[in-house]
Formats: structure tokens, C-alpha cells, sequence
């Protein structure tokens, strides 16, 4: 039995040491938003927060999370109540498929936990890990230009 | 038959009826017109719509949500069509117990199938309920009114549909054409409604078949073969079998596959089981740079599409061209959606401007010059007006705009693009600027859905253009991740993006979700030109391609 | 008595600042005039194609370029030990970059270190081995650099510790390490061979990284090749043992040199990874005479038991078993190992079947030091825009520095029989000091 920290509550999962965290989240915890996308560190479906850095949990095994919190995307809000980031998105209507959205958010988060008013590059840069197939990268730009509390019109040329 | 034939026998005529309708100018038909959209294929009123004892509403269709904001927008054309609010109606979508059956949803054909069928389901459903209301109430259908599922009278009495349908059966054949509101009094169609479908997938809701969770539910994982036709060996299952939590493991010719009671234990029971696999392989592909030619060469069948001719003066110049674009994937991370008709787009619009250009002529004017179809006409003027398209502008050294238009599928909605782009001359590396569109979706449903849908596919066709291509050596297909096939990140998403929907009140749905790959495509390579001068006429437009055609 | 002292000290200040006036006046040099900026048209077109293939080799974009910045107009910062040096602005802008730079200016600076004003140009930039280029050589690159996109852009003033900031020392420093002449090549050798000794020496300068420098920052004559550091990188030895598990053929350093990965040593990371991108850009031929050159330096190492890669030495530690580190809850390295590292890394994984090699084979983990193993695990390989190649995420944020310790001791336990890194923790927190990236 290992201890895991998620979104402020303690749970105790029975899986293996080196099952990475986006099992555990989606199967035992029954915590959807991380998605499985590529399982290889390179598409950024499964970013989660770990002791505030976006992670990749498909990569995290939960023997690295002994006395770390973990935040997912349901700790940020939801549907009823949600989180600036989340409303950001909303606002902007930044999704088509959304399978890659809660990564993004969660990515989005902890850019500007650490970095409030980031540059245009600075945000490309900092979501650089993660992918989105549907092309709906100028809502998700947009979305946190709106969320840093930027002005929402037109990004600025680089 | 004259048009004051009231409503209720037309509607209650039923199936055997031969409609005799003389128009002005048309011929005579002995047969009823087909029916509009799915309706078609699936004619009864309440395969569409049903309407509960407490007046809640619930509408079907067959197509399914991918993100493309159907739902939403299906929504909205009931609720606009049965005088009802958006909250008040459940959309069932793709169940094979309950709703008819659409086929796929793809080729950019739901609006213009089950949004047709939808429009004109509720439109009939609603003069059903008036014409029992006004039964009910003693007075002409024409003198009521609805408000949000309540009819009113004139005089102030009011029926809920509720009520109403309770008395009255939809299991009836839909018309072909006759209810339909004035466009002009829409104020949910054409509304840019929030999605209902985007809170929860920004919140985690669960949103995916990945996410279904059922009783006792195992998971599996399958090895895949290392190459096309290759022969599994032998492969160690009685050892996997005995691997923590592993259920099954099958083995079936060349199959190989594992079933275990963790998603953990099956990715590493899989990871063992492929160690252990031997493969005799013998495919043989070829040089990947030869495919184009090798394909070339294959057996081939012409197929025309269209034969037209139009004898003019003899030519003062011919010009042929080729295009290639290599082996692409849809390389999906979720739902998947189709590569449209992208290729043909982006070698025809290339070769517009060709031709443009040994005519000497502006890309934009050349285009309006042989276009006789109003509305390409009018989302051309519309997107190079936003853009601010000058053909006498200076150009300044690396940098470049482009054009294109087509019509998706030549039947679907119109979609004109213009952008500018700069190229790094040491690197080949193109970075896109400004990019806009303009776009006719017929009757536009949501607006910022369609903004949504073609900013998205500009984007989906600047990584397909500027980066895709499946990589492969003699044996095996290379690009088996993300590093052997790159495709579009942040930091080369252009600069921006606009979309500039063109409405058409009371026009067909035209289909939208692949209208704008096509034009985004030529006009890169358009604007590629204009930058340096190199007609690059092969996809991808890499920076080697580039580089290599633009010299030192 | 005690006057001796200070006479003794006295003079000697006098002798010190007498030989540096000196060295000052045998090596200064005047400012060569101005000229226009010359026009395309001047360059015959062979000039500027192979000047820009020599550009290539000899990495001028890689120093002379700000990530995301215009190519060649300066601004990227080099750390040295004695401070940072930021590369100048070689665009031919005339007033900010080399535009108003004739020939002889260009040579004198490739060749002496001197720029057009007769200033003396720091060492970081390696006119030590640019010194040995053929004049055709110079005077293509030079059409090179002439004929590229002009950008004006200020050059950035350096950041450098006193004495290390005045300029005129480095008239002594010339004395004493600059050796001139033109390379020549060895007639019992073949021509490829030849080829590569003088791509190696005079333009590709890897001895810049690759050799061991003194306390001056010169490369140590007589340790040629022997190994060095760039940028807080281990650069392994090429002109003896390598610490890879197999020797390098010339085929195999090939692949390695044009597309940053070789499937039985390892992938370029650090300043290796723009190196080459730029070799990707050469002709082949070059390329391949470069790998054979260096081939021919490497002597084998040591018998490589394949039979038991992963043999533990003797005393190393049991690598299945748990880690204490003390302070910190118990780690479990091996499970690390297997959640984080195993989909690309394990035995049984994806990418070892179709490229990422075995650790067993990696050349970082076999390093004498820890510092390249602990820098990718930390920052892994960066997407390249647009380009193929090798891919690694990074695992700042995702491990602890106790995580990444015991996992560095565990791949050194596991994969290697060689004795266990000195240096893991420092390298960890040098590796975060010094920020990933290229």
C-alpha cells in the first residue's frame, strides 16, 4: 500500500512502486483529467502538478511521491465552480476534442504559478511539452494571455 | 394543389399521397420530392424528436461529438426551430438503440445531414403543437405565439407543449419542406452559444471512451508487428503468463497480445512479451525518397470527375505542374478526424497562382476574374479586404503572402484564406505571420463555432504542410513516435489567427470542420513563393525542401 | 635587512610590467581601414557555397547566434572560467557587425585574434585553430559571412573577472600559447585521412572543448584531444581511451556527427547537439573524413565483457536493492528506474528496438564523471521545431535531487562494472546551477 497526496487528500493505493501516477489517478482513484496519450514523455495528455512543476505522469512512478502533493485538474475547479485557468479556457471556448485540455490547463497553471505576466515566448516555450492535434493552439494561447490577466485581444507579434 | 392548403392536411396526409405541385418554371414531378438531410433515410417526426409529459425536450441524431461543437449546435437549431430554450432539451447523440442511424461522422457532413433533418423535425414538430393548440384553444393556428415551450393566445390563454404532446402523436412522416422559421427572427441560430460540452473537459468530466469504466473491466495491450507482414516466431506467453496480474495472454497467428487486471501490469507484461518475440520479417520498402516515382509507376486507372471544355483562342503558353505530398498520418492523440481532400487543394490553388503569375496577375484578382460563383467571390473580397491585401505593397526581403480558396468538396462550405509568413534564409525555415480567413457555412448556426473549427484546421494544415511526413528505411516504418514525426508546437503556431464569418440567413448548412486545410495549404506555399521566389511544389515544406530551393 | 624585500618586489614589478609593455609593443596592431560594404556580386558563387559549408564545420552560427535570435548577429554568452564572453555580431552590417571589414581584417582576425580597430578578440573565439586555414578557406568564409542577411544589432559587452577584462593581456597570451602556420598534411596518410586531421584542427576546433586547458585557458600541448569540458559538459577524450563500451568505428561516429545519435554509444547532448545539426547540413564526404580521422586516434579500451554488461564491481553496491539516503524516505531506485525510464530505456522498450540505445552502451553512464548523465536526466533532449532526431523528456520537476542521485548510482550499478561516480551530488547541483538547455 503506498500513500498519495492528491488535491489535498490522502489516499492509500494498492499498486505497485513503479506504477507511474496516470494509472493510479485514472484507475484506482477514478481521476479521468490526465489522459494517456503517448506514455513517453512526449505529447503532455497526462501533465499533472507535482510540488508545483508540471510533470508527465505517465513518467512519475508513485515511489517518487512520498510526502510530494499532487494536484490534477479536478483539484482546480469544476464544471459548476471552476478555477481561473479553467474559466479562462471557457471564456475563450479553447477546446475542440479536449482530450488534450487537461494537460494544457495544468501546464498553464504552473507557468503562471511561477511566472505571472509571461511574455508571448515565454508562454509558446513553456507549453512547448504539450501537443494538441486539433490545431486549437491560438484559443489555448489566448486562453492564458486571459488567465495571466493579459490583454485578451491579439497577441503581440515575437 | 394551391399553397392556401392549410397546413393540417398536408401534414396529416401520410405516405401514400402523390403531389401534384406545378412551380413556375419546373418541371412536374409525380413522385414527393426526398426528403431534406437524414430525414431521407429515417422520415419519421419522432426518430427526431420527442417531447416529455413535463415539456422537457429531447432531440436525436446519429452523428457524434468530437469536439467539433455539434451538440451545442444541434441544440441550438432545435431550440430555435420549437421555440424552446437551449437548457430545456436533452441531445441524444450516436446510440444504435435510440438513434437513427447516420453512418459515420465525418467528411464534414453532420450540419448538412443531421442539422438539416433536425431544422426541418422541429419546424414540423412545432406546427404540430400549434395546430393542437389552436384546436384546443378555439382559435387560428396563425394568431398564436410561443414562448419558450408555452404557447399563447392572443386573448391570453396558453397551452405548455407538455400537455399538448401528450395529446398528439409525432410518430408521423416528416414533409419536405413547410415550417421554417424566418431567419431573420433567429436569435439562437446564428448566436454564438457557449459549448455545453467544453466546462467538462476543462474540468475533468469524463468525456472519452478511455474514460468508461464497466464492473470487472481488464485491461490489455497488444505487441505490434515491427514490420508490414512480419511473422511472429515464437514469443515467451507461458513466462508472461505468470507476470503479476496478468489474466490471459493470446497468441493467434502473428497476434500477440495481453490481458491484465492493472493498466500497469499490462504495459509491462506487453514490454516483456515483446523482448521475447522473434519476428521473421521480409517486407520491402522502398527508398523513401523514390515513393513518389515508385508510385507513379504502379498499375493506374483514371477516373474523370469532370469533363469541360470551353474552346478559347489557342494558348499563348502552356503550363503543367506536378505535386507531391508524402505518406502522412492522422497521428491522433484522442479522437481521430479525416485529412479532407488537402492534396488536391493545395496542387490546385498552387497552380492558380501559377498561372496567375505567367498571366502577371494579382493572385487575388485572377481568382476573381474566373470565378463566377457569388458567394467565392464574396469570401475572397471578404478575406483579402481584412487582411489588407495590396498587391503594391513593398516587399521586404524573406517575407511573403499567399491566397487561396476552395469550396470543400465542391459542395460543402467556401473558405478563402490570406497570410503572410517570413523565411529564415539560413535555415529554410518558414514562420508563419498573420493569417485570416473568411468563411460562408451557409446559415451559420454558431458562429464562433466555425471560427473555432477553421482556425483549428489552419493550424491542423500548417503542421501537415510545413513538417508531416512518415518516415520509413527499407524494412520498417521509422516514425513510430512523436520524435520521428514531428508535427506543430507552440512555439511556430502563427503569430495570429482570425476567422471571418460570412452569414447566409435561411441558406443550407454547408459542411465546415474540413473546409480550411485546403486553402491554408497552397497559401503557405503561395506566400513561400512570394517570400523567395521558389515554387516549391513537394510536401512538406521542410526546411531542408525549403532551404535547398532557396540556395545560400 | 628589511629593505631586501621591497627592493626584491620593487624590481620585479618593474620586470612584470616591463615584459607586458613589451609583449604590448611587439604584438600590438594598427586599425585596418574600412571599407564599403561589398556587394554579392563580388563573391563568385563557389566562394559563398563552400564558405558556407566551412561555416558549418567550424560551428560559426552555433556561438554567433541568441537562441531564437537572427543567425549570426550575435549575443550568445560563453561561460569561461574567468567569466562570460559574448560572441559578436558577424552579419556584415556596416555599423554594427562586420559590413565595413575588408579581407585582411577578416583574415587578421580568424588568424591572429585581432579585429578591424586592432583590438585583440578573446580565445573564445578559436583563431588558435583557425590559424592553421588555408587562405582559400578564409577568403570563402569570409564571402560567406558577407553575403548574409545583414543585422544590426549592438554588441553585447562582456562579463569578465579582472585582470581577464583588459584586452592587452591578451597580446602576452598569444605570446606565449598562439602557434602559427598553415596546416600540412602527412603524405603516408590518405587523402580522407588528411582531409579530417585538417577539418579537426583548423576549422571544426574541437580540441576547443575536447582537450584539456590550462590555468590560462590554453590547451595543453602534449594532452591533444585527451578530453575536456564545455559548458559545464563532460567532453569525453577522442584522441585516446574513450569510456565507451565498445570502440567508435568510423561509420559509427559518421551516423553519430550528421544526426546526433549512434545506437551503440549514445545521443549528443550539451553543446554536441548543435555541433550536429550543424554536420547535418555538410556533405557527407566531409563528415566521413572527420570520423575517420578521429577513428584513427582512438586506441581500443578495454576488453568489453558483453556477456555480463551489467557485472556489479567488486564493493559497488547490490543495484536491486533500496537506497537509504538518510534524510530523505527511502528510495527505491530500481522502481524509478522502471516507471520513469523503462518505456524508452528498458530492455524490453519501444525505443531500444528502434533507437535509443541501451544504457548498458551509453558513454555518459560509463563517464568517469557524473555530470553529463546527471544533466540529461535533468533536462533531457529538446525538441528541435519541425526535425527528426532524438528526443528525451526532462525530469527536473518530476524527481527529487536525491531521486536523481540514487537513480545515477543505480544506472551506474546496473549497467556498467566500473567503480561508482565521486561526484554525483555536486554534479547535480552544478547541472542545476548552470540551467539546461543549448
Amino acid at each position: 500500500m503506498m500513500k498519495l497526496t492528491v488535491n489535498g487528500r490522502e489516499h492509500a493505493v494498492d499498486a505497485e512502486p513503479d506504477t507511474p501516477l496516470l494509472y493510479v489517478l485514472r484507475d484506482d482513484l477514478g481521476l479521468n483529467g490526465a489522459k494517456f496519450g503517448c506514455g513517453l514523455g512526449q505529447c503532455g495528455a497526462c501533465t499533472v502538478i507535482v510540488d508545483g512543476e508540471a510533470v508527465f505522469s505517465c513518467l512519475t512512478p508513485i515511489a517518487t511521491l512520498a510526502g510530494r502533493a499532487v494536484t490534477t485538474i479536478e483539484g482546480l475547479g469544476s464544471a459548476q465552480a471552476p478555477g481561473p485557468v479553467q474559466r479562462a479556457f471557457i471564456e475563450e471556448q479553447a477546446a475542440q476534442c479536449g482530450y488534450c485540455i487537461a494537460g494544457m490547463v495544468m501546464r498553464a497553471q504552473a507557468l503562471l504559478t511561477r511566472t505571472a505576466r509571461p511574455s508571448e515566448q515565454q508562454i509558446r516555450d513553456a507549453m512547448n511539452p504539450n501537443l494538441c492535434r486539433c490545431g486549437t493552439q491560438m484559443r489555448i494561447l489566448a486562453a492564458v494571455r486571459r488567465a495571466a490577466g493579459m490583454v485578451p485581444e491579439k497577441a503581440a507579434a515575437r | 394543389m394551391s399553397a392556401a392548403l392549410s397546413r393540417r392536411s398536408v401534414l396529416a396526409a401520410g405516405s401514400g399521397l402523390l403531389v401534384s405541385i406545378a412551380l413556375p418554371g419546373s418541371q412536374v414531378w409525380a413522385d414527393e420530392p426526398p426528403l431534406p438531410g437524414s430525414l431521407k433515410e429515417t422520415p419519421l417526426l419522432d426518430a427526431w424528436i420527442r417531447v416529455g409529459p413535463d415539456g422537457a425536450i429531447t432531440a436525436f441524431t446519429g452523428k457524434t461529438e468530437l469536439g467539433q461543437g455539434l451538440k451545442t449546435a444541434l441544440i441550438q437549431i432545435v431550440a430555435e426551430q420549437l421555440d424552446v430554450a437551449p437548457a430545456r432539451i436533452g441531445l441524444v447523440t450516436a446510440d444504435t438503440a435510440r438513434t437513427p442511424n447516420e453512418g459515420f461522422t465525418a467528411g464534414s457532413h453532420s450540419m448538412q445531414d443531421s442539422g438539416t433533418a433536425l431544422l426541418n423535425a422541429a419546424a414540423q414538430t412545432r406546427l404540430l403543437l400549434l395546430d393542437a393548440a389552436a384546436a384546443a384553444l378555439g382559435v387560428a393556428a396563425e394568431t398564436l405565439t410561443v414562448v419558450d415551450g408555452v404557447v399563447h393566445a392572443q386573448g391570453g390563454a396558453t397551452r405548455d407543449y407538455g400537455s399538448l404532446a401528450a395529446a398528439l402523436s409525432l410518430h408521423v412522416r416528416a414533409q419536405p419542406t413547410g415550417g421554417l422559421k424566418d431567419p431573420a427572427s433567429y436569435r439562437v441560430m446564428g448566436a454564438s452559444m457557449p459549448r455545453i460540452d467544453i466546462p467538462g473537459k476543462v474540468t475533468g468530466g469524463a468525456a472519452f471512451i478511455q474514460d468508461m469504466r464497466l464492473p470487472g473491466m481488464l485491461h490489455a495491450r497488444a505487441v505490434r508487428q515491427p514490420s508490414t507482414g512480419a511473422v511472429l516466431l515464437r514469443a515467451d506467453t507461458e513466462a508472461v503468463g505468470r507476470l503479476p496480474g496478468v489474466v490471459k495472454v493470446m497468441r493467434e497467428g502473428s497476434y500477440l497480445a495481453v490481458v491484465a487486471a492493472k493498466e500497469w501490469q499490462a504495459i509491462k507484461a506487453m514490454r516483456a512479451l515483446a523482448a521475447s518475440a522473434e519476428w521473421r520479417e521480409s517486407a520491402t520498402l522502398p527508398e523513401q525518397s523514390q515513393a513518389p516515382a515508385l508510385i507513379r509507376s504502379l498499375p493506374a486507372r483514371d477516373i474523370p470527375v469532370l469533363t469541360w471544355s470551353n474552346p478559347a483562342a489557342p494558348a499563348v503558353q502552356r503550363i503543367s505542374a506536378r505535386y507531391t505530398r508524402p505518406y502522412q498520418m492522422h497521428g491522433a492523440i484522442g479522437p481521430s478526424c479525416a485529412l479532407g481532400a488537402y492534396l488536391n487543394i493545395f496542387a490546385i490553388e498552387s497552380f492558380v497562382d501559377e498561372l496567375a503569375a505567367a498571366a502577371g496577375a494579382d493572385p487575388v484578382d485572377f481568382r476573381l476574374r474566373h470565378l463566377t460563383d457569388e458567394r467565392a467571390r464574396d469570401v475572397i473580397r471578404l478575406a483579402a479586404d481584412r487582411f489588407g491585401w495590396d498587391t503594391k505593397a513593398p516587399r521586404e526581403p524573406d517575407r511573403g503572402r499567399g491566397f487561396a480558396f476552395a469550396r470543400y468538396k465542391n459542395l460543402g462550405a467556401y473558405c478563402a484564406v490570406a497570410l503572410n509568413l517570413s523565411v529564415e534564409h539560413e535555415t529554410g525555415q518558414i514562420r508563419l505571420g498573420r493569417v485570416v480567413a473568411a468563411v460562408d457555412s451557409g446559415q451559420p448556426i454558431n458562429p464562433d463555432g466555425i471560427r473555432n473549427q477553421i482556425e483549428g484546421a489552419m493550424v491542423q494544415a500548417a503542421s501537415w504542410t510545413l513538417y508531416e511526413e512518415v518516415r520509413f528505411d527499407r524494412r520498417h516504418i521509422t516514425s513510430t513516435d512523436w520524435s520521428g514525426y514531428p508535427v506543430l508546437r507552440f512555439p511556430a503556431a502563427p503569430d495570429s489567427v482570425e476567422v471571418h464569418v460570412l452569414p447566409r440567413p435561411g441558406q443550407p448548412f454547408l459542411g465546415t470542420g474540413e473546409a480550411g486545410q485546403g486553402p491554408m495549404a497552397a497559401a503557405i506555399a503561395n506566400a513561400l513563393r512570394d517570400a523567395t521566389g521558389a515554387r516549391v511544389r513537394d510536401l512538406p515544406l521542410s526546411a531542408e525542401r525549403v532551404k535547398a530551393a532557396i540556395g545560400v | 635587512m628589511s629593505i631586501r624585500p621591497r627592493r626584491v618586489a620593487g624590481i620585479a614589478a618593474v620586470v612584470v610590467i616591463g615584459a607586458a609593455l613589451a609583449a604590448y609593443a611587439v604584438a600590438w596592431q594598427p586599425a585596418i581601414a574600412p571599407i564599403e560594404p561589398p556587394a554579392r556580386a563580388a563573391f563568385p558563387a563557389a566562394d559563398i557555397a563552400g564558405g558556407a559549408e566551412l561555416a558549418a564545420l567550424g560551428d560559426c552560427a552555433v556561438c554567433h547566434t541568441v537562441p531564437n535570435g537572427p543567425p549570426y548577429a550575435g549575443g550568445r554568452g560563453v561561460p569561461t572560467p574567468f567569466g562570460t564572453v559574448h560572441a559578436t555580431n558577424i552579419t556584415p552590417d556596416p555599423d554594427t557587425g562586420i559590413g565595413r571589414w575588408s579581407l585582411p581584417a577578416f583574415r587578421r582576425a580568424m588568424r591572429d585574434g585581432v579585429d578591424r580597430a586592432g583590438r585583440n578578440l578573446y580565445p573564445v573565439l578559436p583563431y588558435p585553430h583557425f590559424i592553421h586555414a588555408t587562405e582559400a578557406d578564409i577568403a570563402a568564409i569570409y564571402a560567406f559571412l558577407m553575403t548574409r542577411r545583414p543585422v544590426q544589432r549592438e554588441d553585447r559587452a562582456n562579463d569578465l573577472r579582472f585582470p581577464f577584462n583588459a584586452r592587452p593581456l591578451l597580446a602576452g597570451w598569444n605570446l606565449l600559447f598562439l602557434r602559427s602556420g598553415e596546416w600540412r598534411p602527412d603524405p603516408v596518410r590518405s587523402p580522407e585521412w588528411n582531409r579530417g586531421a585538417y577539418l579537426v584542427e583548423a576549422i571544426g576546433h574541437c580540441g576547443a572543448c575536447h582537450t584539456p586547458h590550462n590555468f590560462l585557458g590554453a590547451e595543453q600541448s602534449g594532452a591533444t584531444l585527451a578530453g575536456g569540458e564545455a559548458e559545464g559538459w563532460y567532453a569525453p577524450p577522442l584522441g585516446s581511451a574513450p569510456p565507451a563500451s565498445r570502440p567508435w568505428s568510423a561509420d559509427q561516429l559518421a551516423t553519430y556527427l550528421r544526426t546526433g545519435l549512434e545506437q551503440g554509444h549514445g545521443a549528443a547532448a550539451g553543446p554536441m547537439t548543435a555541433v550536429t545539426r550543424q554536420l547535418a547540413t555538410v556533405p557527407e564526404e566531409d563528415v566521413r573524413a572527420l570520423a575517420v580521422y578521429i577513428a584513427s586516434l582512438m586506441p581500443s579500451p578495454a576488453p568489453f565483457d558483453a556477456a555480463n554488461p551489467g557485472a556489479a564491481s567488486p564493493g559497488s553496491a547490490n543495484p536491486g536493492a533500496a537506497v537509504s539516503s538518510g534524510v530523505h524516505p527511502v528510495i527505491d531506485p530500481e522502481a524509478i528506474f522502471d516507471g520513469a525510464c523503462g518505456a524508452c530505456h528498458g530492455a524490453d522498450a519501444p525505443m531500444t528496438l528502434g533507437g535509443a540505445p541501451s544504457l548498458t552502451l551509453s558513454t555518459a553512464v560509463r563517464a568517469p564523471t557524473a555530470r553529463n548523465a546527471v544533466a540529461m536526466i535533468l533536462y533531457g533532449l529538446p525538441w528541435r521545431e519541425g526535425h527528426t532526431g532524438p528526443y528525451m523528456p526532462a525530469f527536473a520537476g518530476a524527481l527529487t535531487d536525491g531521486q536523481i542521485a540514487a537513480l545515477a548510482d543505480y544506472l551506474r550499478a546496473r549497467y556498467t562494472a566500473l567503480p561508482p561516480w565521486p561526484d554525483v551530488e555536486a554534479a547535480i547541483q552544478q547541472a542545476k546551477r548552470q540551467g539546461g538547455g543549448t
